[in-house]
């Protein structure tokens, strides 16, 4: 295959990963390394290193629109970096520590417990209380609207349990440093079912923290070599392209189809993960 | 100004930054690209060869002094890593923003945690290169 095939293919692949990327809050790295190292035969490293860039893609081209729509909420994905980027710290640290089988049955199992409540919340007819807005929420003014769908009236929402959702962003960033993978998957059930915001806003904010987190580490593949001009250029560009088309579509898909399409992303990797642990 | 104003504001300044960076980053990307291509058309490279590029020990600049060597004697894919150098870069240089914009509106609580973020981003990066 010529090297402009290649580009071509993987340009358009990583348009549908950086769509579905955009609306759901992740980095796409599960779609990215096993496609080039399966299907092109890339060094895991490369996929790896271009799967990182990926990640940024996701979060850049998306942000464009989430942010000026008012769909991210800066100010609580700001707060919750503390904990997703002390987390990941500590995961790099404790990597050669801790037996990563152990880990990926946890991690497996987190996610299919999130994905049963997500879809026990969200049931039709389940009756979902709303949070009481807490005093470090109401502190560091966390509340915020958003404009559910496209052309509708700006909807209110506060911000609960605000100490959980940092505690368990720690955790996301924990597991994230020690599998060397990204947290959106996690970092979404925090937001929408530990703190109370809407899906949308809680795939947006996702959106904006896995590109922070991911440009540190990103610096270093890049240092060590891993990045690749000539994989990662169409991967990051088709990204781009498909991060923003994704991020435009948000508004105009209804809330229960997004948290169908994350509860059936959450399932596939949860399974992937307990077969790795496993196997 | 009211607060909402105040936050809504930072929020558009954010989103303007961050278009500019992916802007010009992508810029670069695609110019080196698109060079590169043209190159290989132009010196008749066969497939194996461009095969190479793609497989690991290929040689592509990922040092600082590397890359200022590949843009001093225009290298086609030194381009392309300077422009994913620069993307790699925007998410931080959104922090960044959003730290002035905190600190132009006197939001002290959020001056400390951007701050905090960043000192812990920039100290993950070295220590991932040191342990590289």
């Amino acid at each position: 295959m010529s090297l402009l095939v290649f580009s071509i293919v993987i340009f358009f692949i990583c348009i549908g990963a950086g769509l579905i990327g955009a609306l759901v809050g992740m980095g796409g790295g599960f779609v990215i390394v096993p496609v080039l190292t399966l299907f092109f035969h890339v060094d895991i490293r490369l996929a790896i290193g271009a799967s990182i860039v990926a990640v940024i893609a996701t979060s850049s081209g998306a942000a464009i629109s989430y942010v000026r729509e008012g769909m991210t909420n800066l100010r609580v994905g700001m707060f919750l970096e503390i904990g997703t980027t002390l987390g990941a710290v500590s995961g790099a640290i404790l990597a050669g520590y801790v037996h990563p089988a152990v880990l990926f049955i946890v991690f497996g199992l987190i996610l299919a417990y999130s994905a049963i409540r997500m879809y026990w919340a969200s049931r039709p007819g389940a009756h979902v209380r709303p949070l009481p807005a807490d005093a470090w929420a109401d502190k560091l003014k966390l509340h915020s609207t958003y404009v559910e769908n496209a052309g509708g009236e700006e909807k209110p929402y506060q911000v609960g349990r605000t100490k959980l959702g940092l505690s368990l962003m720690y955790g996301a960033g924990l597991i994230s440093g020690l599998l060397g993978i990204g947290s959106g998957v996690l970092k979404v059930p925090a937001m929408d079912m530990a703190m109370g915001l809407p899906i949308k806003v809680s795939t947006a904010t996702s959106n904006f923290m896995i590109g922070v987190t991911a440009a540190a580490s990103a610096g270093v593949y890049l240092l060590r070599g891993d990045v690749d001009p000539y994989i990662t250029a169409p991967v990051a560009v088709g990204i781009l392209c498909g991060a923003v088309i994704g991020s435009r579509l948000l508004t105009k898909i209804s809330t229960p189809v997004i948290r169908l399409i994350f509860m059936v992303i959450m399932i596939v990797v949860a399974v992937d993960m307990l077969y790795k642990g496993i196997a | 100004m009211s607060e909402d104003v105040k936050i809504r504001r930072t929020e558009i300044a954010v989103s303007r930054a961050l278009q500019f960076g992916v802007v010009g980053s992508l810029i670069i990307i695609l110019s080196g690209v698109i060079w590169a291509f043209i190159n290989r058309v132009r010196t008749r490279t066969s497939s194996r060869l461009e095969r190479h590029l793609i497989t690991k020990g290929a040689h592509y600049p990922h040092t600082l002094s590397s890359l200022w060597h590949g843009l001093l004697s225009v290298h086609p894919s030194a381009f392309v890593t300077l422009g994913l150098a620069l993307f790699i870069l925007t998410p931080l240089f959104r922090v960044l923003v959003s730290l002035i914009l905190f600190w132009m509106q006197k939001d002290r609580h959020f001056v400390a945690i951007t701050s905090f973020v960043l000192a812990v981003l920039v100290a993950s990066f070295f220590l991932g290169t040191v342990s590289a």
